[in-house]
């Protein structure tokens, strides 16, 4: 598993390392040219002295070294190397410290003299400066022409090459002491840098389904956690939402399943067990099947609730007339409202038309008026209402409520929630508005549910008046 | 015993109902906690069988309010809440006993029939009295060996007493216990029944206090 603090430390030490890296071989390299030209003016003063020590007579060139310290120069292990040429390769002079070596025929001017190094043939590294120069001449005349010569004088490299591997050595254990330093800064600073993310990690790490309603203290921490825990805020209350819908839902569910299933196992089990009159009889037969077909019709609702959810439907689309299809709609219902004293104050302009699934806006509206005439208080009206408005076609349903409270409102599309958590009304499962919310989504518009004061609630259906190419 | 079931669901009343009434209990009925309330406080029952998601006052609120009231007879809970929450939620209210729907109806009046027998002290198991061998359990009565068979109606009377034995059971406490809402008062269908039983299992088990009611001799 990937640790972002494994990786920051790693990341950082790497970068650290090439840092040192980069920076000791500057380093090096600056201090190596430094001590080099160091060496180079001596050998410089060296090559001076020496061409100082060269003279011509006659066309002859040699070299005096009266008066000069040469035992470098003449010791075969010597630190000091010369050898004098002439112009055409004639050796005219060579110290004994440069053994038989052959020098490369480089050379420079007095002004900028070829720097070299060689290797001699008992190993050891010279650091060569070689010159083509004019010799001073004797005082002679008639004055003989002047005759070039050319100089390598050179010094030992063991001083300039233990100085640098000791430089190097000593810049290679300040990097490893730097570096391990900077790994303990680095160790500590990721990790108290992300000791807040880690924190945070344990206790997100701590909630489940049965701690939702866990909400994390913004005020300890850092700006950059802070969106990231207001989201997640966000999430945990929808999730907490979320599990409690479910959980009623899961509830009652139960409660609609088990009661009917409980009536008709009871059935079975008396009409097996305890002889019955003719009467007793009919009324079991009846009773399993006045349960029978509340079981079929709770069936084919969570059926179609389910099909909704999961865009099973076909959608067959045509031009639909909303005052005709409130007309369709309400029809069923008509009795039932006769019966209730519930008055429908209709005002829908014959222009207004929707394109939809005529069968699903049936539903829709057929659960919207059962809704209406269900729970509205007897002898009240229902007013409804048809507009054109920028979020397409709205029709409102408006009646009285008695019982409903504003905090109702977020639970009125929820399949199965019903005001009375008796669920005493058996005619209804408390799907209709849900599968009603459901089909709207399926056609494109939505169902939303409002108080409109003194006591009223108004449901309102926007639809699309055109389909959309997405739908 | 009698026995006061609360229950929404009309078919579900009528077959329980049914069922405890063959099994040898008078059973009263309320559609909902409101008229099971007026039920509990005007009549004396040995068990209660609550519906816990009720019209008008659910079961656990009903069951809340016979208990402060100090009403002590034992309650059997039905519901289709079948989480250890709930339980122990129902539990923890005052109830003697939870039964999960869907349930067996043979569960159901067993369950109702130890609560019963608790609301008397336990006394169950066979039991001898005289020549008269009963199983309360195995609702069997042996005389002199031989079976007798009872009608639901004379088992119940028979239970009764023998629950009670050695008590002197009024009159009108058997008509509370063992008759439900439909007998009509000052009928004489505890004494019918009285004679009834005695002609099946001889006269010398139930007597007669005078003015005072049966009484079922401990030997």
């Amino acid at each position: 598993m990937k640790s972002l603090r494994g990786q920051l430390t790693l990341r950082l030490l790497v970068g650290g390392a090439l840092l040192l890296v980069a920076v000791g071989g500057l380093l090096q390299w600056q201090m190596r040219r430094a001590l080099t030209a160091e060496f180079d003016v001596s050998l410089v003063a060296m090559l001076n002295t020496m061409t100082m020590m060269v003279e011509q007579k006659r066309g002859h060139i040699s070299i005096d070294f009266t008066g000069a310290n040469v035992s470098q120069l003449e010791e075969a292990d010597g630190t000091e190397v010369l050898l004098l040429r002439s112009v055409d390769g004639e050796e005219i002079a060579r110290s004994q410290s440069l053994g038989t070596a052959r020098l490369p025929l480089q050379v420079g001017s007095m002004a900028a003299p070829k720097f070299l190094d060689a290797q001699l043939s008992d190993g050891r590294v010279v650091r060569c400066a070689g010159v083509r120069f004019t010799p001073e001449y004797e005082d002679e005349t008639p004055r003989p022409p002047q005759v070039d010569a050319v100089l390598f004088v050179g010094l030992s490299r063991a001083p300039l090459d233990h100085a640098l591997t000791s430089l190097w050595a000593i810049l290679f254990l300040v990097g490893i002491g730097t570096l391990g330093v900077l790994s303990g800064f680095i160790y500590w600073g990721v990790r108290a840098g992300l000791a807040p993310l880690d924190r945070l990690g344990g206790n997100v790490a701590t909630v489940d389904a049965g701690s939702l309603a866990t909400r994390f203290q913004l005020s300890s921490l850092p700006a950059e956690l802070q969106p990231i825990v207001v989201r997640l805020n966000e999430l945990l209350a929808r999730l907490e939402s979320a599990f409690a819908r479910q959980r009623r839902f899961t509830a009652t569910a139960a409660h609609e399943l088990r009661t009917p299933l409980t009536e008709l196992r009871a059935l079975a089990e008396v009409n097996l067990t305890t002889p019955g009159n003719a009467t007793e009889s009919e009324q079991s037969w009846s009773d399993a099947l006045e349960t029978t077909l509340r079981m079929e019709s709770l069936a084919l609702r969570l059926l179609d609730l389910t099909r909704a959810e999961d865009g099973a439907h076909v959608l067959q689309y045509s031009t639909v007339s909303l005052a005709q299809a409130f007309a369709a709609a309400w029809r069923p219902w008509s009795r039932r409202a006769a019966e209730r004293q519930i008055e429908p104050q209709v005002t829908l302009p014959s222009d207004l038309s929707v394109e939809a699934d005529p069968t699903l806006l049936a539903v829709v509206l057929g659960n919207l008026c059962g809704n209406a005439v269900e729970h509205s208080p007897r002898g009240s009206a229902v007013t409804v209402q048809g507009n054109r408005t920028t979020e397409g076609i709205s029709l409102r349903l408006e009646n009285r409520t008695d019982d409903l409270t504003e905090t109702d409102l977020p639970h009125l599309f929820e399949p199965f929630w019903r005001k009375d958590t008796a669920r005493s009304d058996r005619r209804h499962h408390g799907l209709g508005l849900a599968l009603a919310a459901e089909f709207a989504a399926l056609l494109g518009g939505k169902i939303r549910a409002q108080f409109g004061g003194n006591g009223m609630v108004a449901f309102t259906l926007w639809l699309p008046e055109k389909i959309q190419p997405s739908n | 015993m009698r026995v006061l079931l609360v229950e929404d669901s009309k078919i579900l009343l009528r077959t329980v109902r049914r069922a405890l009434r063959h099994a040898g209990f008078a059973v009263d009925t309320a559609a909902d906690g409101e008229e099971g309330l007026v039920a509990a406080e005007a009549n004396d029952y040995d068990v209660f069988v609550l519906d816990i998601m009720l019209p008008k006052l659910d079961g656990l609120s009903l069951l809340r309010q016979l208990r402060a009231a100090g009403n002590t007879t034992h309650v059997l809970l039905l519901t289709a809440r079948d989480t250890v929450a709930d339980r122990v939620q129902g539990l923890r209210q005052g109830a003697d006993d939870y039964l999960v729907k869907p349930f067996a109806l043979a569960e159901l009046i067993e369950r109702v029939r130890v609560l019963c027998r608790r609301a008397y002290g336990n006394k169950s198991g066979p039991l001898c009295i005289g020549s008269l061998e009963l199983d309360l359990s195995a609702r069997r009565l042996r005389r002199d060996g031989a079976e007798v068979d009872l009608t639901a109606r004379e088992w119940r009377l028979l239970e009764y007493l023998v629950l009670r034995r050695g008590e002197v059971v009024p009159r009108s406490e058997i008509e509370a216990h063992i008759y439900d809402e439909l007998v009509e008062p000052m009928s004489n269908v505890v004494d019918t029944a009285v004679y009834n039983l005695r002609r099946k299992i001889g006269a010398n088990f139930i007597h007669t206090r005078r003015g005072l009611g049966y009484v079922v001799e401990v030997q």
